[in-house]
This record gives structure tokens, sequence and C-alpha cells, in this order.
């Protein structure tokens, strides 16, 4: 059986829930050897405290829906809202259980527009950045997240000796000679750790 | 040259996705969650590059991978008059 630890300040909106699982509940308290958690948030909740109880492990936050980018930012792998039935938190534990992420797909859209804000804040342009022209941002953009020629040329609309031509002209730009140097050139942690590899 | 920008209006939610209008034409289009999901990207700044590394961030999929549904998803949402 899967052991999930439960962390709770409030009583779970349904009963049925611990019938799906065993959820060891009550507040502050770890279940021994869980593979996962649920943190149930309410306001003025010590919510970091609960996260560093958790430790590695994976959680779903069951907040009001106002708190999620709070909680994706203190790593919460899924995101429930209290109008969430029991089915689809036990899909959601379910799902972050096996490595996948479950967030409600009314709040996607809000979720990508806040991690793309985040990465902007943080990334750092290379030198020569300002001399490239708009079409050849957009090429480097995805040269430097790994993009195969082929698959830049369908995305943007030209063709593949065009995108060529464009990273050629990126390269004596930059001053660098090989895709593999230009994706260096990013600060992004997703590229680095794909160089990493 | 701008990136993809959105043109309709979200009129409403159904169990199978968001209504949007399209308010060029007065056309309604029926988009799923993901679809609209992508749409809400398209805020003329946001680069194709920009919408794959926050999609592959969020789901676990390969960058590559990533570029690529993005990719088909602006096609469909172009073909359906919602970008431009």
């Amino acid at each position: 059986m899967i052991v999930l630890g439960a962390f709770q300040a409030h009583p779970l909106p349904f009963e049925s829930i611990t019938n799906s699982m065993d959820l060891r509940c009550g507040a502050d308290q770890v279940a021994d050897g869980f593979e996962a958690a649920l943190l149930v948030v309410g306001d003025g909740d010590p919510v970091t405290s609960m996260v560093d109880q958790v430790g590695d492990k994976p959680f779903v936050v069951l907040a009001e829906e106002s708190r999620m980018l709070e909680m994706v930012e203190l790593g919460c792998s899924g995101f429930v809202t209290w109008n969430t039935t029991p089915d689809e938190l036990v899909d959601a534990m379910k799902t972050v259980l096996e490595g996948g992420a479950a967030i409600p797909p009314s709040m996607l859209g809000t979720l990508l527009r806040h991690i793309v804000r985040r990465r902007r804040a943080s990334s750092e342009k290379p030198v020569g950045w300002d001399e490239l022209t708009d079409r050849e941002r957009q090429v480097y953009e995805l040269a430097s997240l790994g993009t195969e020629r082929s698959e830049i040329a369908r995305t943007l609309f030209i063709s593949p000796d065009t995108v060529r031509t464009h990273l050629q002209r990126i390269y004596q730009k930059l001053g660098v000679h090989s895709q593999t140097e230009l994706m260096s050139l990013s600060r992004t942690e997703l590229v680095m750790e794909e160089v990493d590899e | 040259m701008s990136e993809p920008l959105a043109v309709g209006e979200l009129t409403g939610r159904t169990e199978d996705g968001f209504w949007l209008i399209d308010t060029e034409n007065g056309e309604t289009r029926l988009l799923n969650d993901s679809a609209r999901a992508i749409w809400e990207l398209c805020d003329g700044t946001t680069s194709i590059g920009e919408m794959a590394v926050a999609v592959a961030e969020l789901t676990g999929m390969e960058t590559g991978d990533a570029v690529e549904d993005v990719a088909r998803a602006l096609d469909q949402l172009l073909d359906l008059g919602l970008l431009r």
C-alpha cells in the first residue's frame, strides 16, 4: 500500500479520501516511509515549515486558488483547490506519485505566464545580443534549446537554408562557432542542465 | 517582427473547454485547456522558445518535444484565426 503523509491544520473536506488512500492525518504528523504528502493549507498556516517536513518527497497542496503560484514556488508537484472532488484529488496524488505534475487545467495559462516571467527575470543575455535582429533572436532562442535546424525551420516558417544563414550570422555576432557553443551561452537553468548532460 | 498575438476574448467555460469569440468576425471557437493555455501566452512579446521552455519546465517533457508541441498548437490557433 502506498503510504502518504498528510499535514493538515484543517479537516479534509471529504471523508472518502481516507478510504482511497492510507492517509496519516493530523497536524505536524509524518507517517514513516511515506512516498508523497498532501498539505492542506489555510490562511496563516506555517507553509514553509510544513514543506520542510516533507523533505524531498513530492507533495500536493490543497488550498485557495489564489495561492497556487506561491505553492508552486515552494516546490509542490500538484495543486488542488477546495472545489476539487475526491476523485480529482486521488488522481492528483497518483500523478505526483508517478513523478508527474498535477495542476488544474484551467490554471495552466496562469502558471505558464508565471514561469515565463520568472525565467526572463533570471536570464542573462549573451554579449552581442543587442546586435541580433528580431529574427536572429528567434532563431537563437530555439537553437540555444538544442532544437534541430529542420525543426527551427518548421517552427518559424522558413527554409533550413535560411536557418543556416541566420545561424552563421548569429555565430559571428556572438563570437561562437557551433550550436553547442551557442547553447553554452544561455544562462537558463534548463539549458545548463542539458549542457551538463 | 512581433511574436504571436492572441485574437479574441474568452466568453465562458464548458466541460469540454473554453469558448472564445473572434472579435474580428464574431465567430465562436471552443478550445481545450492546453490550447487555451498556449493562446493565453500569446501576448505579442513571448517567443516560441520561451513558451516551449515554460511548457517543458511545467510538464517535465524534453525541450525539443515541447518546441514541437507548442509549434503545432500555434499552427492550429493560427488556422482558427485566433492569432496574428
